[in-house]
């Protein structure tokens, strides 16, 4: 074996530009893996972040039932007595803050609106002072300014204020149900405009102080949820385990992240699929690569594996030794392609590659807005150097397969 | 020591058949120098590889040091090759990438040899092929003579019973050609190495003691002849 | 309550011009309005941004609480709603498919007009919803009315608060306004038109605004009318849907 080892070396080394261009056909296909997962796990990174940060936060108490129809967002299944809840959360040093969502209809009319229109939404009132523990939307207004509890001013994501045609300063109302069912408008000012890393939020997103959302819909001081930020934002199983022995959230429900996020996980589990897809792809096309110049290099070899075996040197070694001549060009090629790949994913880390046109547009899931970083996966360049290897040997395996199996009269007689 | 009995050889080249060894008897004996003459196409390299165990015969028996090869699987048939019998090439056939010295030594890591008796014995043989001082050198940096000699030495360096040389000089020049048959004459009468080469060269039938014609597949005549 | 104001009404000539309460003028205008039991054929003319379409119904209703309500125009035929006291629910002929609206798509547009499901079959026995007041005298399109204020006994009537035109002679409506609980205007209803079928006298043609929609009304015209006539006896059950 040693002897193997260091006849392939050799021919490594004699067959020079052949390995070389071999390696880097693979190194080729390992940097491009490695540089699109390292994208794929940071917009995932960005986008649990961005969903944690400004949609869902860590995690949310909520009435039992509330769960079942939350697509209607009814205000029928509220936390009655959130103080006393938010206040066992304080004991905890639990970040939280309260929050009513609501159906509803946002109306605005021509002048200044550019014209008359209504649409249906869903509502999120926030209490102004407490809603930075848990969110970060203040840094995001790009125009106007925060709410302020106790008037009522509305804040606008950024797309739908463009789709609206909604400035600061511009009046709109919202047409509602009480609690109870009575029909309620809310005339409302719009006092800032939101373009936050989170798509949803931009394209969706209405605020509204939680005092004025408690007086017209008649909520009595109940809210629909109280939204939780946790020391490790996306590590929830621990903390929720905690809280549930809380005897204050004992007939509350705790759903994590991961459930209110449910459409964006799923995305992102097909979006695994997807990249394990693209993972086989970039397989593929370097297996396609490499094998020709693998082949090349083992058919010129025919004769001299025909003076080997007529020597008497068994086939089993001889196949070893091209494996082993295989092996060594992924090595050198998964070498490369990870220092390729690692170079290359400093400036996508660093810098990043921005989107914010596509994003725009199309409503891809991610909860991100614009420019993407990529992410170091450690488990990636791994993967991606086993991934080489693996393929140059099983690229080799076949040419030298069918070398073996010529008779050795006549590959001694090859040119 | 060597015996072929009756062995017949037929290729199929699409739908026709090719005869390529027609009843081929022969017994060789230990320390014989002898020489497969005969036309292009007679059959001569088709006879070699059977005696070197590198191609199966269609029918009849050959023996080696009284073990019949017919009914060997590959591995079996590896290793007659790799201890019993040892190769020149017309094209020489040496591993490019290895020195002179290893490409000598490969053979003995193929049977196993202890690294010390190796190097011992691969300087030795590389010393009476002449080839003392150049064992560091690769094929590439050698001559068409020089890489002949180190096949020679790869050949012998094992102590084969046999050394199987299918038109050894063909690819040299005459003078170096005479002194390759020298070389293999010296080695055989030295080690009393069995030498059986095949030619259809004049000047290279006259080094051997024995000359047999092949004719079409057959054996037309089988002469010995003292030194 | 019926029973009371039969007794009202026996006692008071229809004629009278006797100052009147609230609780009379209202009642009075239901009895002409809500039948023990009807079939009407009609229109509903939807004018929008998109232009204008109307939708030809027929519908049947019994008292306050059931009503059927089934379209028999080209681009809707065969669609229904049926109310009953405490359900809505609407049938599709095409995909032969029974929904039963809940919660907020009782709220949703019935055909795109400014009328809900909810409040066109909605609950229209008001005493039982409003404390109501009157508020005035006023002529609307030269029809002298009581001006009665209704307000919701309970936090759970979808209109908190509503004024209603109630005709002094015919006891009819005559014109509708109805508030969010703060105190916007959401809807105006104008009558238009009235028609006596046997002896009862209630709105035929009649425009509604969604006034926070702008720019949009429907107009609902009821061209053929049969009042206190005996209905099939599961006209509102949930077969009858699938006829
Ligand atoms: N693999 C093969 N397939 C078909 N025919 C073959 C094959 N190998 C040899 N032959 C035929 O068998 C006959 C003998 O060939 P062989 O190579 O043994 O002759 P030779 O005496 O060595 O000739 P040369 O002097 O040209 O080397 C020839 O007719 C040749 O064409
Ligand atoms: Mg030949």
């Amino acid at each position: 074996m040693k002897f193997l080892v260091r006849l392939a070396t050799k021919n490594l080394w004699r067959y020079g530009r052949r390995t070389l261009i071999t390696a880097a056909a693979i190194a080729l296909g390992l940097a491009t893996y490695v540089l699109l997962d390292s994208m794929l796990v940071g917009a995932d990174e960005e986008s649990v972040r961005n969903l944690i940060w400004y949609e869902t936060g860590s995690a949310r108490v909520m009435h039992p039932d509330y769960w079942a129809e939350r697509e209607r967002a009814p205000l029928r299944h509220v936390i009655e007595d959130p103080d006393s809840v938010l206040d066992a959360l304080r004991s905890q040093d639990v970040a939280a803050t309260p929050r009513t969502t609501f159906s509803g209809e946002l109306i605005v009319w021509r002048d200044p609106f550019p014209e008359d229109g209504s649409l249906l939404v869903h509502v999120t009132a926030i209490d102004p002072e407490t809603d930075g523990r848990v969110y970060r939307f203040d840094q995001w207004i790009t125009e106007g300014r925060p709410l302020q509890a106790g008037e009522p001013g509305v804040v606008l994501g950024s797309w739908l204020a463009e789709d609206l045609g909604a400035e600061v300063g511009y009046p709109l109302i919202i047409s509602a149900r009480s609690r109870y069912g009575a029909r309620v408008t809310i005339d409302a000012e719009v006092v800032g405009i939101l373009n936050s890393p989170n798509p949803v939020i931009n394209r969706g997103g209405i605020f509204l102080p939680l005092d004025i959302a408690d007086l017209y819909l008649d909520m009595e001081g109940a809210v629909t949820q109280i939204d939780l930020r946790f020391a490790d934002y996306a590590r929830v199983e621990g903390p929720i385990a905690e809280l549930k022995q809380l005897p204050a959230l004992r007939d509350l429900e705790i759903a994590d992240w991961r459930l209110l996020g449910a459409d964006y996980i799923a995305m992102m589990e097909a979006d695994s699929v997807g990249s394990g897809i693209i993972l086989f792809l970039v397989f593929v096309i370097a297996a396609v690569g490499v094998s020709n110049t693998m082949l090349m290099t083992i058919f010129e070899r025919t004769r001299e594996i025909g003076m080997m075996r007529a020597l008497g040197m068994d086939d089993r070694a001889i196949r070893n030794l091209f494996l082993i001549e295989a092996a060594g060009i992924g090595l050198i090629g998964a070498a490369a392609g990870i220092l390729l790949g690692a170079l290359g994913n400093i400036p996508m880390v660093r810098v990043g590659i921005d989107y914010s046109a596509m994003f725009r547009t199309m409503d891809a899931g991610y909860r991100s807005t614009g420019v993407l970083y990529g992410a170091w996966v450690p488990s990636t360049f791994v993967i991606a150097a086993l991934m080489g290897v693996a393929l140059a040997v099983i690229v080799a395996l076949v040419p030298t397969r069918r070398a073996l199996r010529m008779d050795i009269p006549r590959a001694l007689s090859r040119q | 020591m060597i015996s072929v009995t009756n062995v017949q050889k037929q290729y199929r080249d699409g739908d026709t058949t090719v005869h390529a060894l027609r009843g081929v008897s022969l017994s060789i004996e230990q320390g014989e120098f002898i020489s497969i003459a005969g036309p292009s196409g007679s059959g001569k390299t088709t006879l070699l590889n059977l005696i070197g165990c590198i191609d199966t015969a269609t029918a009849g028996e050959i023996s080696i040091d009284g073990r019949a090869v017919a009914g060997c699987g590959k591995r079996e048939l590896a290793a007659i090759r790799r201890e019993k019998l040892g190769f020149v090439f017309q094209s020489f056939n040496l591993i490019p990438v290895l020195t002179a010295f290893e490409n000598v030594a490969f053979s003995l890591t193929l049977t196993g040899t202890p690294d010390a008796e190796a190097r011992e014995r691969t300087m030795r043989i590389l010393d009476e092929v002449g080839l003392a001082g150049m064992e560091d050198r690769r094929p590439s940096q050698l001559s068409g003579g020089q890489q002949q000699r180190v096949a020679v030495a790869r050949a012998l360096v094992k102590e084969p019973t046999v050394v199987l040389a299918d038109e050894p000089t063909a690819n040299l020049d005459s003078r170096t050609g005479h002194a390759i048959l020298e070389l293999m004459v010296e080695m055989n009468r030295r080690h009393n190495t069995t030498f059986v080469f095949s030619t259809h060269d004049q000047m290279v039938m006259d080094y051997a003691r024995r000359l047999t014609m092949l004719h079409d597949g057959e054996i037309v005549s089988d002469e010995r002849r003292s030194a | 309550m019926k029973a009371l104001s039969i007794i009202l009404l026996a006692l008071i000539p229809a004629t009278t011009l006797m100052a009147q309460s609230a609780e009379e003028i209202i009642t009075r205008m239901e009895r002409n309005q809500v039948h023990d039991t009807s079939r009407m054929e009609g229109r509903l003319i939807i004018n929008d941004r998109f232009g204008s379409r109307t939708s030809s119904f027929i519908s049947y209703a019994r008292g306050a609480d059931d009503a059927l309500i089934e379209f028999t125009s080209a681009g809707e035929r065969g669609q229904k709603v049926l109310r009953t006291r405490d359900e809505v629910y609407l049938f599709y002929p095409d995909a032969a498919e029974l929904i039963r609206l809940q919660g907020a798509a009782l709220r949703d547009s019935m055909l795109g007009s400014d009328v809900s499901y909810e409040d066109m079959t909605g609950n229209r026995a008001l005493l039982d919803n409003y404390r109501v007041s009157l508020d005035g005298e006023e002529t609307i399109n030269d029809h002298p009315t009581f001006r009665v204020k209704l307000e919701a006994r309970g936090r759970n009537v979808a209109y908190p608060r509503q004024t209603i035109w109630v005709d002094r002679e015919l006891f009819v409506m005559r014109r509708a306004e109805q508030f969010s609980a703060n105190g916007r205007l959401l809807k105006e209803v104008e009558v238009k038109e009235t028609m006596e079928v046997s002896g009862l006298t209630f709105p035929s043609r009649m425009v509604i605004r969604d006034v926070l929609k702008r720019n949009s009304s429907t107009e609902f015209v009821i061209d053929k009318a049969e009042v206190n006539i005996s209905l099939p006896r599961n006209v509102f059950s949930l077969e009858s849907l699938r006829w």
